[in-house]
């Protein structure tokens, strides 16, 4: 079945629809998640929250973007707010440094390749969102652009510049690229 | 225009082959679809009617429905044994009708949380539950100190939800597994089905 025809008779409440509609797509979303927050318990909330969103809203998506892309900008919405919310909360326990949420990481990474995921850590939002994305899960700049709300062009540029931020911040480790 | 230079492909090219692990999800066939499917149709069930936009997640709804209940109550409490000043303003749930309302919501919620933790494999794991517990106790031993804990069948279903909801927040950080055989099926399902047996049907703002 098509996806517009699901989507039609999901707007109409018919579960069955629903259940096709989040088969075919919470693959990507709770790979996007993961990728964002790092850990499998927030990724599955967010993934979970993103869902619920989705299908309350169901009824005002006009079809203007692919379906696809509707639901990653809310799952790039409720990951960032999510996330946002968890860093506070462990400011505020005084747990670990603020900016790594990568809980399920293996503990046993190299040197280089840990530096490599701090400096990821500690980009700014945005340009960290646009190179996971990009970079990591594969999104096309208009996907990206259109799930953040920004020009292809921004997104390209913010790619640019995260990827510059990286090889700035790992300078002292050139050897290991450039060998 | 900036120019790429050869030791900048070079990175571009390293970065790409070592960020490859970084926050990496597990395989597609390892992604807990069926679990999450089944928790997005219990907050469903618990959000209001869908004309409601704010509350889009069953935390958020937990939170609101606790707020709206401890300042209901309170003002409750006021109007009902406090100075009676008329401020001009339509006031209060002091009628018992307004406490069976509140009561009436606060049992939806805790039917829905109760099949929420059928439905959760490792309820000490899940943060979800544990939030949802701690709201769902306030908003309890509120209701046990209102006039709503006067009618004592309501107050013994509340007392019950109340003894498992302080053995769901207990819970939370205990390694062992002690107090399990308290939170065992067979008491969640008479919970559950005493639960059902005092919502009215038509009544609670679910969707099925």
């Amino acid at each position: 079945m098509e996806e517009r025809e699901l989507l039609t008779r999901a707007q109409a409440g018919d579960p069955a629809a629903e259940r096709a509609l989040y088969d075919t797509h919470v693959d990507r979303v709770y790979r996007l998640t993961y990728r964002l927050a790092g850990d499998a318990e927030l990724a599955r909330e967010f993934t979970q929250d993103t869902f619920v969103r989705a299908f309350e809203r169901l009824a005002t998506f006009r079809g203007d973007s692919a379906l696809s892309t509707w639901l990653h900008a809310i799952a790039v919405s409720v990951a960032l707010n999510g996330l946002r919310k968890v860093r506070r909360l462990r400011r505020e326990v005084q747990l670990e440094h603020a900016e790594s949420l990568g809980g399920d990481r293996p503990r046993s990474d190299p040197v280089l390749r840990q530096r490599l995921y701090e400096a990821i850590d500690k980009l700014p939002t945005g340009y960290r969102t646009v190179f996971l994305m990009h970079d990591l899960e594969g999104f096309t700049h208009e996907e990206i652009g259109a799930a953040l709300g920004i020009e292809a062009g921004t997104s390209k540029a913010q790619l640019f510049r995260a990827r510059a931020r990286l090889r700035e911040r790992l300078a002292d480790l050139a050897g290991a690229w450039s060998a | 225009m900036v120019r790429m230079t050869h030791n900048d492909e070079r990175f571009d090219a390293w970065l790409h082959d070592t960020s490859a692990d970084y926050n990496a999800p597990p395989p597609n066939a390892q992604i807990p679809r069926e679990e999450m499917w089944q928790r997005i149709a219990v907050a469903r069930s618990s959000l209001p009617a869908p004309r409601s936009r704010f509350l889009a997640s069953r935390i958020w709804l937990a939170a609101a429905a606790g707020v709206v209940l401890a300042v209901g109550i309170g003002i409750g409490r006021l109007s009902d044994g406090g100075p009676q000043v008329d401020s001009g303003v339509t006031s209060a749930p002091d009628s018992p009708q307004a406490y069976d309302v509140a009561t009436t919501r606060h049992l939806t919620s805790a039917e829905a949380f109760v099949t929420a933790v059928r439905l959760s494999a490792n309820t000490q794991g899940d943060s979800v539950i544990r939030r949802w517990a701690r709201d769902l106790l306030t908003d309890t031993r509120l209701l046990l100190d209102s006039p709503a804990g006067n009618d004592v069948p309501r107050r013994t279903l509340l007392e019950d939800l109340e003894l498992l909801l302080v053995q769901m927040v207990e819970l939370e950080g205990a390694r062992d597994d002690s107090n399990r055989p308290l939170l065992d099926k067979t008491h969640q399902d008479q919970l559950l089905t005493r639960l059902r047996a005092n919502v009215p049907a038509g009544a609670p703002p679910a969707r099925s």
